[in-house]
């Protein structure tokens, strides 16, 4: 074996092999083998249990969803889909050819004296991880698709030729735009000519197809199923059946349905792969230079992300500051005028005044216009957007510990009590969340329309929303605080370091995490509704249903803050405790 | 100014630093040298008040770490190795930032001078994104001096400077030591510890070694030999090995 191939294999194989040693030796931390049980257990129960097309007494698990004689149509609308994404690679704008290399296999490899074929085959091996793992998923994913005699691996196969052959095709097409560039081709230019090209090129096969076809008839057109398949029919029959070929034989393979037409599949998808591999072993094209700029953009984005600040390959540009922050008053709130700076432009004071003032408006509008539809759609929409921000707002917006744990020692030499620094963090996402949730609550109230009740009028309504308004932010913080508090408590889980989040391990504790998410919050509410409740019934005989309400959200809000201020305290004096070094030892 | 007795840091079983005593004046600058995992970082991080160390106590400028974290914390500047700033705030909003936390009035008349010392008052609105490595430890450098701290802890200070900035990185260690500062700095590069240091501490595997005025440290691994270099007495003092 050429000793450059076998120091490349070994380089491949070694970094694997330690990348699962360092995965196994984690476990013995309990989190860590929690977290795997947790996540081994999930995927044997939900997905891999699937995988078994036959369930007890050999009798099909999952029946065929799709009928043999639909199989051929359906290979056609999956070359025409490939063919779209190919005619992607050639459109999208792209810049030079620039394969995937890891800034330390460009340090070592590139310099090094090794030939460009070998380091094309290098690339294109550490890709088929990558490739062999996603047609793994998606094998899983199109287990319901039991052609292929419930064969996994051959649907496996299936995907893994599909998927390399597109990859070969990015390659190659990545270099042939180069050779244009090369020539003095824009990149406007090239998309122009190559969209032209495919407008010629379908055009006419299109046109060529629909001169040789019947029209169809008024039945093809009465539903989806046989005008489905009238088109697939277009689309493999005449010139625009010969454009499709290739596409169409690199998804043959999935679409057999059994061993052997998968293997007469086999051959011509098989030749495909090849033509691409040749293509792109002889182009003569340069990519060392732009695949150095793509390592280091994406070397960049790791370490974004692994710091918890998102994969940013855009350049950030200086914000005004939110307001302005003089040097006296409370420390939290030069926190919060931070983290506000961390967030996006538009989540500023004045755009939400701006913003209620609108929905003011248009809302005004629509309730006097008397568009009863329009203004139910508002409402609910209004409302839809309020729970589903309730529930993901504060998981998104991480402007607080997620995004500060790298800083976490500057943040500890600061003279500041760790409750100070706790409270300071949360504070930006729970004003964000809590002003959008404030604005939909606002749409929602203005254009709800109110059921037929006799006891449904606005002087219930009103209160109700005031009360919403004020239980609101409180909501958020609860949840933004318990992500702190896992922060604080298990901050190998967030990707951070060497040890990224990821591996079953990993995924495990995700859904530890968001079930553990889930029970807190809960537990956090109880209190506050049982004291509220108890209060109301108490209350109700004696000063009538208003006033009683409005004893019971005192409570809730007293209860709440209680829960919110120990929480702080707790989570402040674990912060002063915390040491990320220590935490993110192996 | 700086007073450490009996500090030790465990990592489970290990050990990282093991009953460290030490003492620094005002106006001294302590040179905290040591092989690789001797445990300067640590040292530094726990007199800091970053992480709690498991035994000892830690007076910064007359006030308990332990007990009063405030107001020691108040006193004392620690400038890590690789310079930790928020990549969304500007170089003047990180000073108003620092300002508030520290409750400095009237900062900007402090931060002019300070960015000017550091040449980058140029770069007042600029993102550390936008700064070379030198530049961010310069902005870092002057976040930590705007509360005119008393005690300053610089980890690895020079680590990416240009010549120019590291002698005037040199100058400022040495002015703000004349001006009454008590002043801890570790580094591997003996020659500036030479330069700058009043005194020095050798660690090796969290354990003292030796500690001193340079010349008393000297004369300690000398063996009776004259103009023994700072290089000498640390390889002599460590053995030659890390850790």
């Amino acid at each position: 074996m050429d000793g450059v191939v076998g120091a490349l294999l070994y380089l491949r194989a070694m970094s694997l092999r330690n990348a699962v040693a360092a995965r196994v030796k984690r476990l013995r931390q309990p989190k860590y083998l929690i977290g795997a049980v947790v996540g081994a257990a999930y995927i044997y129960l939900v997905v891999l249990r699937r995988m078994s097309a036959r369930g007890p007494g050999g009798a099909p698990r999952f029946p065929q969803t799709v009928p043999v004689e639909q199989l051929p149509m359906f290979a056609t609308f999956g070359a025409a889909i490939l063919m779209i994404f190919v005619a992607l690679y050639w459109l999208l704008p792209r810049s030079r050819a620039a394969l995937s290399f890891s800034e330390p296999e460009i340090a070592f490899l590139f310099p090094a004296p090794i030939r460009r074929t070998t380091l094309l085959h290098y690339r294109w091996f550490s890709a088929q991880l990558r490739i062999l793992f996603t047609s793994l998923l998606l094998a899983l994913f199109s287990t319901g698709w039991s052609f292929l005699l419930g064969n996994a691996f051959v649907r496996i196969l299936g995907w893994w030729l599909l998927l390399s052959t597109l990859d070969l095709h990015a390659v190659g097409s990545s270099f042939a735009i180069t050779r244009l560039l090369d020539r003095g081709m824009g990149s406007l230019r090239r998309r122009l000519l190559t969209a032209s090209i495919a407008v010629v090129v379908i055009g006419a096969a299109a046109g060529a197809t629909w001169l040789s076809l019947r029209a169809p008839t008024d039945d093809e057109l009465t539903g989806a199923a046989p005008l489905a398949s009238y088109v697939a029919t277009m689309l493999s029959t005449g010139p625009l059946g010969w454009l499709l070929l290739p596409a169409r034989w690199v998804v043959q393979p999935l679409f057999a349905q059994s061993l052997v037409p998968f293997l007469m599949a086999l051959g011509p998808a098989l030749l495909v792969f090849v033509v691409h591999y040749v293509w792109v072993l002889r182009a003569e094209v340069s990519f060392e230079e732009a695949s150095i700029a793509k390592a280091e953009k994406r070397a960049v984005a790791l370490r974004a992300l692994r710091e918890g600040k998102g994969a940013r390959l855009t350049e950030r540009k200086a914000q005004r500051a939110p307001f302005n922050l003089s040097a006296a008053g409370r420390p939290e709130l030069a926190f919060l005028w931070k983290n506000l700076l961390g967030s996006a432009a538009y989540l500023r004071p004045r755009v939400a005044l701006i913003a209620a003032g609108v929905i003011v408006i248009g809302c005004s509008w629509i309730t006097r216009a008397d568009h009863d539809v329009l203004r139910n759609v508002v409402a609910t929409a209004a409302m839809f957007g309020a729970a589903y921000t309730l529930i993901f707002g504060p998981l998104v917006a991480r402007w607080d510990l997620r995004l500060d744990l790298p800083n976490t020692d500057v943040l500890k030499t600061y003279p500041l009590r760790g409750w100070q620094i706790v409270l300071g963090e949360v504070l930006a996402p729970v004003a964000v969340v809590t002003v959008l949730l404030w604005l939909m609550l606002l749409a929602a109230s203005l254009t709800f329309l109110p059921p037929q009740a006799t006891w449904w009028t606005p002087g219930v309504i009103a209160p109700a929303v005031i009360a919403i308004a004020l239980i609101v932010p409180l909501l958020c913080a609860v949840q933004v605080l318990v992500m702190n508090a896992a922060v604080v408590l298990f901050p190998a889980w967030m990707p951070l370091g060497i040890q990224r989040g990821s591996g079953i391990d990993v995924f495990g504790q995700r859904i530890f995490f968001l079930a553990a998410l889930f029970f807190t919050t809960i537990a956090v509410l109880l209190p506050a509704a049982i004291a509220a409740a108890a209060l109301f019934f108490v209350s109700v005989y004696i000063v009538g249903a208003v006033i009683a309400g409005g004893l019971a959200l005192i409570a809730v809000l007293a209860v709440l803050l209680v829960e919110l201020g120990l929480a702080i305290r707790w989570l402040g004096e674990r912060f002063e405790r915390f040491d990320l070094s220590a935490e993110l030892r192996p | 100014m700086i007073e450490v007795a009996g500090l030790s840091k465990m990592y489970g079983d290990f050990a990282a630093v093991n009953d460290l005593s030490l003492a620094v004046r005002p106006g001294d600058v302590l040179g905290l040298v040591g092989p690789n995992g001797a445990g300067k970082t640590t040292t530094l991080r726990c007199v800091t008040g970053i992480i709690p160390p498991n035994a000892g106590r830690v007076r910064i400028a007359g006030v308990d770490l332990s007990t009063d974290p405030i107001g020691a914390k108040r006193a004392l500047a620690f400038f890590p190795d690789e310079p930790r700033l928020f990549e969304y705030l500007t170089v003047s909003q990180h000073l108003a930032f620092v300002a508030r936390i520290y409750g400095v009035e009237n900062h900007e008349a402090i931060a002019r001078p300070l960015l000017e010392e550091f040449e980058i008052a140029d770069k007042a609105d600029e993102l550390p994104s936008a700064l070379s490595r030198g530049m961010k430890q310069k902005l870092a450098i002057a976040c930590g001096l705007l509360h005119s701290p008393s005690v300053l802890f610089f980890d690895e200070p020079l680590t990416g400077l240009d010549p120019l900035g590291i002698r005037r990185m040199k100058n400022s260690i040495v002015q703000r030591a004349r001006a009454g500062a008590a002043i801890v700095l570790s580094s591997h590069l003996l020659h500036l510890l030479e330069e700058v240091c009043t005194h020095v501490l050798i660690l090796k595997r969290g354990v003292k070694i030796a500690d001193g005025t340079l010349s008393e440290v000297a004369a300690h691994f000398a063996h009776g030999e004259a103009n023994v270099s700072l290089e000498e007495v640390f390889i002599r003092a460590t053995g030659g090995t890390e850790s």
